[in-house]
């Protein structure tokens, strides 16, 4: 017997709480170790993307050479890199740049940004395509 | 580990054009002398601006891993221009 479900019993041989809650409380401590391990397989079976593709397709190009493809792939590792970079801004600039965002209604603190949130953001992405379809352009944003 | 190569291909509507090896490596030995020459600048960046050096030499050594495997295509009716970095 776990603490977690020993602490609940002792709770209810005390009187603290209900028969029902105490049962609600361990039903709830043992769907936690299922879903968690639900998430682990879950990760264990998609790898995880190593690059950001990017796909612009455009009817016409600006100097008017005729249709354009352009076909970026940009490793993960980079846009890790590129995170890492903003430890590079000095303070100063730091909340000069936090101030003009948030005049663009932007309330974001640049400061705040860590590649730990990114890992985050790559995790999202694995499972997400951005597609734009626009008269003259296509443009397609995906993780592979 | 730092890139090592870039392959640039050019490419024009007849199909004609050139494969282009560069060895990165060589590159950036002949780069060496202008970071030595940068370094101290870099350094009263760091100062100045109050950034940590060794967060700030970190994050400029994992800008050029993370270049390893990038890969731009651009192509238009008259050409076509790759650059793949390896």
């Amino acid at each position: 017997m776990n603490e977690d479900r020993k602490s609940i019993l002792e709770m209810l041989a005390a009187g603290k709480i209900t028969a029902d809650e105490a049962e609600r409380l361990i039903a709830a401590l043992e769907k936690e170790p299922r879903s968690a391990a639900a998430q682990n397989t879950d990760s264990a079976a998609k790898p995880k993307p190593k690059y950001l593709r990017v796909m612009v397709e455009a009817t016409e190009g600006h100097s008017g050479e005729g249709p354009t493809k352009v076909n970026v792939r940009v490793p993960m590792q980079l846009l890790r890199a590129g995170v890492r970079l903003t430890s590079l801004i000095p303070a100063q600039a730091r909340e000069q740049i936090n101030v003009a965002m948030r005049e663009h209604g932007v309330n974001f603190d640049v400061g705040q940004l860590k590649p730990e949130n990114l890992e985050e953001l790559i995790d999202q992405l694995n499972e997400l395509t951005v597609d734009v379809d626009q008269k003259d352009a296509q443009v397609r944003v995906f993780c592979e | 580990m730092i890139p090592c190569l870039a392959v640039l291909r050019v490419r024009n509507r007849r199909g004609r054009g050139f494969h282009l090896w560069i060895p990165l490596v060589l590159v950036w030995i002949l780069l060496l002398p202008v970071a030595v020459l940068i370094l101290p600048l870099f350094l009263l960046y760091c100062l100045i601006g109050r950034v940590r050096i060794a967060r700030a030499i970190n994050a400029c050594q994992s800008l050029f891993r993370g270049l390893k495997g990038m890969q731009i295509e651009v192509e238009n009716r008259v050409c076509s221009v790759s650059l793949r970095i390896a």
